[in-house]
This record gives C-alpha cells, sequence and structure tokens, in this order.
C-alpha cells in the first residue's frame, strides 16, 4: 500500500522536525496560561485598583472559569495557529519540488492528499490533547477541583472544530502554490465561520463554529453534548468535502 | 494515436506533443521516437521547451493535444504503471533535507514495493556508486554536486527500464560534470537513457542519437555520427611552406568555397562538397605552385551543427 508508506514518511517528517515540538508546545503554552491567568487575573487587578485608593473586590475565580478561558484561547488564538501550521502543508512541498519529484514514482495524488491531512490531524489532535492535560490537572491544583468529563467533551468539540480549520487550510494549500496566500485565504474563511452564528438563529444551530459556544456551556451545564449534533455532522460533512475537493484540485494541477 | 506503432523497439514514440500556455507555444507538435537501449541526447538552448516535454511525459503536466507512448503504455492512461519502469531525475533535484541519502532511497524504494532485504541491498550500492556511503550528514547540508549524485540515484532505486535525466549537468562544476556523465555513461548497456541538456560536448560524449529542439519545434532528430556527415560543411585546414596568396585569390573565385578564414599560414576553407573538395583543392594547389606543409579535413563540432541546424531552421 503505497498510500502507507507516504503517511508513514509524513510522520516521520513530524518526528524528525522542529514540528514534533513547536506544535504540542503551542497548546501546552494555552493549557498552561489559562489557569495561572484565571487564577491571577482578580488579584492583579485588585493590587492596582489599591493603588488608585479604589475598593474593589473580584468574585473568588472557579475551575470554570479557567476551563473556560483556555477554549476562549483555543477558540481565538489556538486557531489560529492551527492555520499558520498548516497552510504549507501542500503548498510548500509543491513550491521546494519535493513532491514533483515524490509524484514521478507510483504514488497516487489522491493519496498524497490523504496522508497529509491525516498527519497533520493526529499532530494536531495529539497536541490539543496534550494541552487539554496540562490546562485540566494545573486547574486542579490551583482550584482544587474541575469536571474532567465535561472538560474532555468540551475538549472533544474543539478537537473536530480544528480538523475542519485543517481541512480548510489544506484545501487552499492544495489550491495555492503559494503558502502565505493559503493562510491568507484560511483566516478570512475562519473568521467568516466565527461570524456564522451571530447571523440568524438557523446559523447559531447548524454553522460549525457553533461547537465552541456548545462547548462553553457545556462546561457551565447549560448545555449537553448532545446539543452538538447538528454542528458536529455538518463540521464532519465540510471536512469530507473539502477532503474531496483537495483530491480534485490536486490530480488536475500541473506541477 | 492508432498511427503509433506499438513497437519492441521503441522505448518512447511521441506524437503530435503539443503544450501551449497563454501566449506561448512551448511544445508544437512534437514527434519523436527513442530506441530501446539507446542514449538519447535531447538538445536545445535554454527555454526551447526541454522541460516542459519531460514534464508532459512524467505526468507533472498536460499536454495541450498530442500523445505519447513510454514503453508501449499511453501516458495519459497509464501512469502509475509507467512510473513502476521509469526513473527521473528533475534538473534540479528537490530531496527531502531533513533524511540522510540512506533514508531517502529507502523511502524512494518503499514507494516501489521493494522487498526489504532487497532494497537494503540496492541502497547501499546505489550509496556506493554515488560516493555516498558513510556520509551521516541531512541532505540539506550537501553540496550541489552530492544532491545531483543522489538525485541521479534515487532515479535507478527502480532498476528502471527509462531513464529521463533533466540537464544533469548544468549547474555542476567540472568534477561534478565528469562525475555525473561517468554515472550515466555506465548505465547505457542496460537503460534507455533520455538526456535533455543545452551542453553539448556532454551530448557527444555520452549519446548516440540526438533531437535539436528550438522554441518548441523538433529541428532535426538522428544518428550522431549521421547527423554530423548530414550537416557537416567539411572545413580543409591547409598549412603553406611558401607565400599562398595566388592561391587564396584563386579559391574566391568558386562557388562551391563558402568560406576561407586566414590564420598565419594556414587557410581555413569550407565548401559545400566533402568530395569535391577533397578531389579539387590540391589540384588547384599544384596548379598555383604553392607548396603545401599540411593538408587535414576538420570534422565538425555538435556545437557548429547546432547552431546551423538553429539558424537554418
Amino acid at each position: 500500500m503505497n498510500s502507507l508508506k507516504f503517511l508513514k514518511k509524513e510522520f516521520r517528517e513530524i518526528l524528525k522536525t522542529y514540528r514534533i515540538w513547536v506544535v504540542p508546545l503551542v497548546f501546552i503554552l494555552f493549557g498552561l496560561m489559562s489557569p495561572v491567568a484565571t487564577k491571577l487575573l482578580p488579584k492583579i487587578l485588585e493590587g492596582q485598583m489599591k493603588t488608585q485608593n479604589i475598593a474593589f473586590k473580584m468574585p473568588t475565580p472557579t475551575a470554570i472559569e479557567s476551563f473556560s478561558q483556555y477554549f476562549k484561547n483555543l477558540s481565538q488564538m489556538g486557531a489560529l495557529a492551527v492555520i499558520l501550521l498548516s497552510m504549507g502543508i501542500v503548498s510548500e512541498e509543491k513550491a521546494k519540488g519535493t513532491l514533483q519529484l515524490i509524484l514521478t514514482k507510483p504514488v497516487s495524488r489522491t493519496s498524497v492528499i490523504i496522508s497529509k491531512l491525516i498527519a497533520q490531524s493526529v499532530l494536531i489532535s495529539s497536541s490539543v490533547l496534550v494541552g487539554a492535560i496540562c490546562c485540566y490537572f494545573y486547574t486542579l491544583v490551583l482550584f482544587n477541583e474541575g469536571n474532567a468529563v465535561l472538560f474532555s467533551q468540551s475538549t472533544a468539540l474543539y478537537v473536530v472544530y480544528y480538523l475542519l480549520l485543517i481541512a480548510v487550510t489544506l484545501f487552499f494549500s492544495t489550491l495555492f502554490a503559494n503558502q502565505v496566500a493559503a493562510g491568507g485565504v484560511s483566516l478570512i474563511i475562519f473568521f467568516g465561520l466565527t461570524i456564522l452564528p451571530s447571523i440568524s438563529q438557523f446559523m447559531a444551530k447548524y454553522s460549525p463554529y457553533a461547537v465552541t459556544v456548545i462547548a462553553d456551556n457545556i462546561l457551565k451545564k447549560e448545555d449537553v453534548f448532545s446539543k452538538s449534533g447538528w454542528p458536529l455532522l455538518v463540521s464532519v460533512a465540510l471536512i469530507i468535502i473539502l477532503l474531496v475537493l483537495s483530491c480534485q484540485v490536486f490530480s488536475r494541477q500541473e506541477l | 494515436m492508432s498511427d503509433i506503432k506499438n513497437s519492441s523497439e521503441n522505448t518512447i514514440e511521441i506524437e503530435g506533443l503539443t503544450k501551449k500556455f497563454k501566449n506561448l507555444v512551448a511544445v508544437d507538435h512534437l514527434n519523436l521516437t527513442v530506441k530501446k537501449g539507446s542514449v538519447f541526447g535531447f538538445l536545445g538552448p535554454n527555454g526551447a521547451g526541454k522541460t516542459t516535454t519531460l514534464r508532459l511525459l512524467m505526468g507533472l503536466a498536460r499536454s495541450t493535444s498530442g500523445t505519447a507512448r513510454i514503453l508501449g503504455r499511453d501516458i495519459h492512461n497509464n501512469m502509475l504503471s509507467i512510473r513502476k519502469r521509469i526513473g527521473y531525475l528533475p534538473d534540479v533535484p528537490a530531496l527531502y533535507g531533513w533524511m540522510t541519502a540512506k533514508e531517502y532511497l529507502t523511502f524512494v524504494g518503499e514507494l516501489f514495493n521493494i522487498e526489504q532485504s532487497e532494497l537494503d541491498q540496492r541502497v547501499g550500492s546505489l550509496l556506493e556508486f554515488a560516493d555516498l556511503r558513510g556520509v551521516k550528514t541531512k541532505i540539506g547540508g550537501y553540496s550541489r554536486g552530492m544532491k545531483q549524485r543522489l538525485g541521479l540515484v534515487q532515479s535507478l532505486v527502480n532498476q528502471p527500464e527509462v531513464l529521463f535525466l533533466d540537464e544533469p549537468t548544468s549547474a555542476l562544476d567540472p568534477i561534478g560534470r565528469k562525475e555525473v556523465l561517468d554515472m550515466i555513461e555506465s548505465l547505457a548497456e542496460e537503460t534507455t537513457v533520455f538526456f535533455s541538456t543545452h551542453i553539448l560536448s556532454d551530448v557527444e560524449r555520452v549519446c548516440d542519437t540526438v533531437a535539436i529542439l528550438n522554441k518548441g519545434k523538433l529541428m532535426t532528430e538522428s544518428n550522431l555520427a549521421e547527423l554530423k556527415s548530414r550537416y557537416a560543411q567539411p572545413i580543409f585546414l591547409m598549412e603553406f611552406d611558401s607565400e599562398y596568396s595566388a592561391f587564396k585569390k584563386r579559391l574566391q573565385g568558386f562557388s562551391w568555397v563558402l568560406a576561407i578564414e586566414q590564420e598565419a599560414n594556414k587557410l581555413k576553407i569550407r565548401v559545400d562538397d566533402a568530395k569535391f573538395g577533397q578531389m579539387e583543392l590540391p589540384r588547384l594547389l599544384a596548379q598555383t605552385g604553392v607548396l603545401l606543409r599540411g593538408f587535414e579535413i576538420i570534422e565538425p563540432t555538435l556545437e557548429e551543427i547546432f547552431v546551423q541546424v538553429v539558424e537554418e531552421k
């Protein structure tokens, strides 16, 4: 199975280059920063107010707020990181010419695209998982509480949302020869996705970005995981459509 | 397509292959046949369409019209199966800089599903062949010559029946060029080599058949020796022991004398018919009484033929 040989190369590339360190590190930072910021922010604000002789008392922060802060970071900076880390997955190899040489061997273009999507998805998902574990246990340490089940459910929703962002970026990375162009257009699509739920009730229920709202509500016990069914289904459908489109575009592309 | 005869003697058969970009015809109705076992020199100045032709044959670009067969199979429908039996070296081989040479060759071998023990053996001998055995550095740290040698051996991992080389020596220093040409020469017995270049001396050294491409069009295609005799406007070099202006003046009156170049006590005389010149020049010399020291027929260089072919058409 030549498709597996190319997938093996993708994983070896991840292990042998900076990506194996940088990508998990980004999400570990998010995981560690959020509990600390949530814990310290009231004290910092109170301290500043005290110097200005203003009486100010912030409510004691909770583990839910720590998790909520973490997911807020994931929905913005995390999403940007996913796009920036994925924008070169096809276009960089096209620009360098490494793919052209490999594609003169018995390797199908479809297997190249599928391998790229799988490898990047595994890398990002496992990095999110490591970051989430850091966040959960650091929150436990700082706040002495934390609902592992609800936190896991919200994390799972973000993983699916990131897989969609990877598929979007993969498509534009396949379409364009330049990774900056691929990243730029993917960012525009990302901003579009974030706006969709505020457009109408329909979009709020079905659009992929709704999972981020549901993830936050799950933590606050305002929603249950099953509420995310439609946006998850739409996300998975979009991932499949984008994958098929990427394969189609790549198979017709001149290299 | 039906006109192309699937002859087992022909490894590559190209018919009417055309590639148009917006305002440019990069390859213009190219017809070409490469015989099995030959080292085929695909010559042309920069921008002639050589790389585009190779990219079309490799399936990296799509032709506007026309077709081609490699090893009897149509490239438009059988590219995956053709790729199992061919090797390709692009003009600038882009290899994974994070791999070592051994890792890269092993990866390529895996793509061809070569059995592990066989692959280990092949990788070892190819590293030896490329003089890269024992080099532990990652490819990213290689010199241009090392990359080119590795690029060449990566195209040999599957022991290809046809090898496509795109300007394999153009960016190398004289030592690197010699090394790569030596490698190509040693392959010639077992493999059909399709070798694109603009360096004529390389062609003269390793190729037996030549096609000349200019502005996307095929100018000529022939056996190298035939090409030389066909396009050769022989040059006679005559060296004199006495004053020879009378002889020179005499020659200038004949239409079969195309050009005369004077160098100290020598004359370089270009004629339109070699045999006629060979008979007439000594006769005329005897008539003018000039003393001759030396008489030599100079073979035209490929450079001269190339310029002549390109200018003529």
